[in-house]
């Protein structure tokens, strides 16, 4: 029998859930820049604090027969962040860093820890606090000492398995599925890991391809542009206006070598990293802003403009509008 | 330090109308504002490029002269150190001071004050703008009928096509206010020399940073530098330096290292070039030509042979009776065709 009260429980959880909201905020941050840092493609890091109502429906049914204030330390996804990658292969990469970067109370690959005729989520599931240094350093953080944050990682198919297993798998107890049901289900799963292992397989054949020499350069170059564009922004862009721009772009280059104009990139981007966050920051919701500055190729040109602007103008004002690396000079703060 | 212009993040603006000051009516009445402009994000952007470009082409670098009566660097001071609390204040104290200071030689306008971030530092910019007049047009339709409706607008500034704008731009990367540090540009000068001294001096209490001979001076030996220890092509080495002597005997007010590279360099030299005098401490934007520290030097242009020869005359005069020919990276053929006025022993 249910016998807790739901209105101390709902005041008891409210007082603490803005720090939840808060905390969930920064695990996902740490996450975020991380990820990013590494170049690892994900689609999206979100987080939140578990709503009040779904707090107080989980403690009623949960049945928790201890005191109040121990049922809210006992119920652990207060604070939630989810990360959803690209590629399967992602996802290891992504658990390294969730336990470089805090202390992991609970791991768990519900691939691996599902039977093949269970049904059920897929993905890798981290219950973590922060590790002691990380409040030591920085007192702001020492109210997050004791909390504790759930973190789901998954595909994106993994996640659509997540949103159709709900509906599908919480059915009335008494009801079982029948066999037909179930077998059509594990299809779904089954189809659901095909995916995600077939954009595995053509990922690493692209990466075969690129590193042929016949394999046009500026798709190489944007590729790693890409890379770059990616830890400062999730904005979509035009490739082929990005492959017929970078085209041009190479011919400012003393060495068109495809690893040359590599190693000046990466120098760039690392000196100027700061800068080009604050740029991106300001323009992200400027509706009248230069239409190729979220384009992975607008690093490139801030590169050209940083160390030869002048054989930039000369090559830029043959193909392209004048007007927009006017803009370029202005938002970068250089002559044009 | 170098000042990074693409990392000023503009945070408020607020706007103050600045009247014609009529003759016998000194203390008018001002209506200042009294609370900062709103401001979005698209706004905040537009005013960090306007400023780039005034300031990134035509800017001198400027500091508080320690002789000044203006009080504009004490309010400068106390906004730069954070003092946000009283920026409504202390705009307004600045517009009146601009205001005292006018005549009416002076033309009425708006005075912006933007309290920004550059390079993570709190700074600050002065705009002084005048209003300009302009139309605009969108198509619609008349009783079915396409047309262009027109509309006049009589108080637009910074737009592209604006003349008449006073920037500056102010930091302060040490403790006091004497180690205020900016960069102004004026497009309102006639012939585009330098500020006008009634803002610099009078209103700004700045002058500036480096006397104009020293920089002239400085830009005349860096260059000459790069051209000799920094070029192996002979005949761009007698191609510029030629075009260096010109540029320094010519009629124009100012130098523009930026303009010079683009003009007389080829492509390859000129980054180099500009970032080499930037290095040495030389502004790359134009500044005021003064060759009074120089003028031995640049009368005529002398080129000295490995083989010990040397030629020397005008620049006008190198550029249409000597011939340079590239001969392979390092040597040139020369050619001159002239009478002998005399020979002599040295």
């Amino acid at each position: 029998m249910i016998n807790l009260d739901p209105d101390a429980l709902r005041e008891a959880y409210e007082k603490q859930r803005p720090l939840y909201e808060e905390f969930a905020s920064y695990v996902c941050a740490v996450l975020d820049r991380e990820i990013r840092q590494r170049n690892i493609r994900i689609l999206r890091v979100e987080h939140r604090a578990k709503e009040v109502e779904s707090f107080v429906k989980k403690a009623l049914r949960q049945k928790y027969s201890s005191p109040i204030n121990e049922i809210v330390n006992e119920i652990t996804d207060k604070a939630g962040v989810r990360v959803t990658a690209v590629y399967l292969n992602s996802l290891k990469h992504i658990s390294n860093l969730v336990s470089e970067n805090f202390l992991v109370h609970k791991h768990e690959d519900k691939r691996l820890s599902l039977n093949p005729h269970e049904l059920g989520y897929l993905g890798i599931h981290f219950e973590v606090s922060l590790k002691t240094d990380e409040f030591q350093c920085d007192v702001a953080h020492e109210k997050y000492k004791d909390l504790i944050c759930e973190i789901q990682i998954h595909t994106q198919a993994q996640n659509l398995w997540a949103g159709v297993s709900h509906e599908l798998l919480y059915k009335p107890v008494d009801q079982e599925l029948s066999i037909q049901t179930k077998r059509d289900i594990f299809r779904l799963i089954a189809l659901v890991e095909i995916f995600d292992n077939e954009i595995e397989n053509a990922r690493e054949e692209m990466s075969k391809a690129m590193s042929d020499e016949s394999y046009p350069q500026e798709i190489k170059i944007l590729r790693k542009l890409e890379e770059y564009f990616r830890r400062f922004t999730d904005k979509p862009f035009d490739k082929e206006l990005s492959a017929e721009i970078i085209n041009r772009l190479i011919m400012t280059f003393e060495s068109q070598k495809t690893s040359e104009i590599d190693s000046t990139l990466d120098e760039f981007i690392e000196s100027k990293k700061d800068k080009i966050k604050e740029i991106f920051d300001d323009y992200s919701d400027d509706e009248r802003r230069n239409p190729l500055l979220f384009q992975p190729e607008s690093l490139l040109i801030f590169e050209r403009l940083e160390h030869n602007s002048f054989l930039l103008k000369e090559i830029w004002d043959q193909f392209f509008s004048p007007r927009l690396l006017e803009s370029f000079g202005a938002i970068w703060g250089v002559r044009i | 330090m170098n000042i990074d212009l693409g990392r000023l993040r503009i945070q408020r603006v607020i706007a103050h109308d600045i009247p014609l000051q009529i003759p016998g009516e000194r203390e008018q009445n001002l209506l200042f504002s009294e609370v900062e402009s709103p401001l979005n994000q698209n706004n905040k952007n537009f005013f960090k490029e306007r400023i780039n470009r005034s300031l990134s082409s035509a800017a001198f670098d400027v500091i508080v002269d320690p002789e000044t009566t203006s009080p504009v660097p004490k309010y400068i001071h106390q906004l730069i150190s954070g003092d946000s609390q009283k920026f409504v204040k202390i705009s307004q104290d600045i517009s009146q001071h601009l205001y005292n200071c006018q005549n009416r030689a002076n033309s009425e306008g708006i005075v912006v004050l933007i309290q920004a971030t550059i390079q993570q530092s709190h700074s600050l910019v002065i705009l002084k703008l005048e209003k300009e007049q302009g139309i605009r047009v969108h198509q619609e339709n008349i009783n079915g009928k396409r047309t262009f409706a027109i509309e006049q607008f009589t108080d637009l500034m910074m737009t592209d096509g604006t003349k008449v704008f006073k920037v500056g731009l102010f930091y302060n990367f040490g403790q006091t206010s004497e180690t205020i540090q900016g960069r102004v540009s004026d497009k309102q000068r006639k012939y585009d020399v330098g500020i006008s001294d009634f803002f610099l001096r009078k209103f700004l209490g700045c002058k500036f940073k480096e006397a104009p001979s020293i920089t002239t001076k400085n830009f005349f030996h860096s260059t000459e530098e790069f051209i000799n220890q920094h070029l192996s092509d002979s005949q761009a080495k007698a191609d510029y330096t030629v075009a260096l002597i010109a540029t320094l005997g010519n009629q124009e007010n100012t130098i523009d290292p930026w303009r010079f590279a683009e003009q007389n360099m080829q492509v390859a030299d000129r980054n180099r070039y500009v970032n080499f005098v930037r290095e040495h401490g030389i502004p790359t934007e134009k500044f005021i030509k003064d060759t009074s520290q120089i003028k031995n030097h640049i009368r005529k242009v002398q080129m000295e042979f490995k083989s010990g020869i040397l030629i020397i005359g005008k620049p006008d005069v190198f550029n249409e009776q000597v011939q340079i020919t590239r001969m392979g990276e390092e040597r040139v053929r020369v050619s001159l065709e002239d009478e002998i006025k005399r020979t002599s022993g040295k």
